[in-house]
C-alpha cells in the first residue's frame, strides 16, 4: 500500500485505539502493526509528534513484571481532536465506497 | 542502536536521549515476549528511515511555530530589500566585472592568433614571396610570433583562473543572499 496513505490513516489509528483505554508504547504499536502492515518503527516518531502538539501525555507507570511503562494518555484537546478526525474518516471512507461501488454497477 | 544514534544527528541532546529511550524499553518489551532483536529490528523498519521521520516532525513543528506574521514580514523585507540592493549595486558591479572578463579573454585570444599569424608568415612567407626580408629579420620574426603566441596562452591560462574564481564568488554571494533571507525565516 502507498507509504503516504499508511501515513495519514496511522495518525487515526493511534487516536482511536487511546479513545478506548490508556496504551503504553510497545502495546499500541504491537496493536497496529498486528492489523496494518507497517514498520514499527514509524509509529514512534507519530507519537512523539502528537504528544508535542499537546493531545497526549505520558505517565510512567511501574508494571509487576519487567520495567516501567510509558502510557500514554489522550488530553482533552486530544480527544476532541481524535473524535473530529474519526467522524470525517467515516464520513470519508462513505463517500469512497459510494464512488467505488457507483463505478462498479455504471459499468 | 548505533546506526540508528549515528542517523539522529542534528536533534537536541535531550530529544536523542528521549527517542532513543522510546526505542530501548520496545526492544525490552519485545525481547520479554520472546522475540529475538533481528526480529525486533526487522519490525521497526530501517534506523535511517525512522530517524528521517523524526527530523521531519521535527521540521514541521519549527515551520509551524514560525509562521507568526512578524516573521513573514521580517524575511519578505530581507527579500524586498536584498532584490534592490543587488539590482542596484550588485548587478552595476557584476555587468562591470563580467565586461572586463570578456576584454581579458578576446585580448588572450587576440594575442594568442597575432602571434600564430606572425609565426606562420615568417616562416612560410619567403616560399610565398610574400615578404621579402633578410633571413635575420625572418627569424626574429619568426621568434616574435612563437613569443607573443606563448604569451596569449598564458594570458588565457590566467583568464580561465580569474573566471573560476569570479564564478566560485558569485555561488558564494548568491548562497549569502539565500542565508540572510532564511536566517530571517528560521
Amino acid at each position: 500500500m502507498n507509504i503516504q496513505f499508511k501515513k495519514g490513516v496511522l495518525e487515526l489509528c493511534v487516536l482511536a485505539l487511546l479513545l478506548g483505554r490508556d496504551f503504553y508504547g510497545y502495546e499500541l504499536v504491537h496493536q497496529i502493526s498486528e492489523n496494518i502492515d507497517i514498520a514499527e518503527g514509524t509509529i514512534y516518531p507519530l507519537l512523539r509528534r502528537l504528544t508535542q502538539e499537546g493531545y497526549f501525555t505520558t505517565y510512567l507507570q511501574e508494571s509487576a513484571e519487567g520495567p516501567p511503562r510509558k502510557y500514554y494518555k489522550l488530553t482533552s484537546k486530544g480527544r476532541e481532536y481524535a473524535g473530529s478526525l474519526k467522524n470525517e474518516w467515516i464520513r470519508f471512507v462513505g463517500g469512497v465506497s459510494r464512488i467505488l461501488e457507483g463505478e462498479k454497477s455504471g459499468e | 542502536m548505533q546506526e540508528f544514534d549515528r542517523a539522529l544527528t542534528g536533534l537536541s541532546y535531550e530529544d536523542k536521549k528521549e527517542i532513543l529511550g522510546d526505542y530501548e524499553e520496545h526492544f525490552r518489551f519485545g525481547l520479554a515476549a520472546g522475540k529475538t532483536e533481528e526480529e525486533i529490528c526487522e519490525a521497526l523498519g530501517q534506523p535511517k528511515a525512522i530517524a528521517k521521520a523524526y527530523r521531519a516532525e521535527t521540521l514541521v513543528a519549527r515551520a509551524k511555530s514560525d509562521k507568526s506574521v512578524g516573521n513573514i514580514v521580517r524575511a519578505l523585507i530581507a527579500v524586498v530589500s536584498l532584490g534592490f540592493f543587488n539590482l542596484v549595486f550588485v548587478s552595476g558591479i557584476f555587468f562591470g566585472l563580467v565586461g572586463t572578463l570578456i576584454g581579458f579573454w578576446g585580448a588572450g585570444i587576440g594575442i594568442t592568433f597575432g602571434g600564430l599569424a606572425v609565426l606562420i608568415v615568417s616562416l612560410i612567407g619567403p616560399a610565398l614571396l610574400i615578404a621579402d626580408m633578410p633571413a635575420a629579420a625572418m627569424a626574429g620574426m619568426g621568434f616574435l610570433g612563437a613569443g607573443l603566441c606563448a604569451l596569449g596562452i598564458l594570458w588565457g591560462i590566467g583568464c580561465f583562473y580569474i573566471s573560476k574564481w569570479f564564478y566560485k564568488l558569485i555561488v558564494k554571494y548568491l548562497q549569502f543572499n539565500i542565508k540572510i533571507i532564511k536566517g530571517y525565516r528560521v
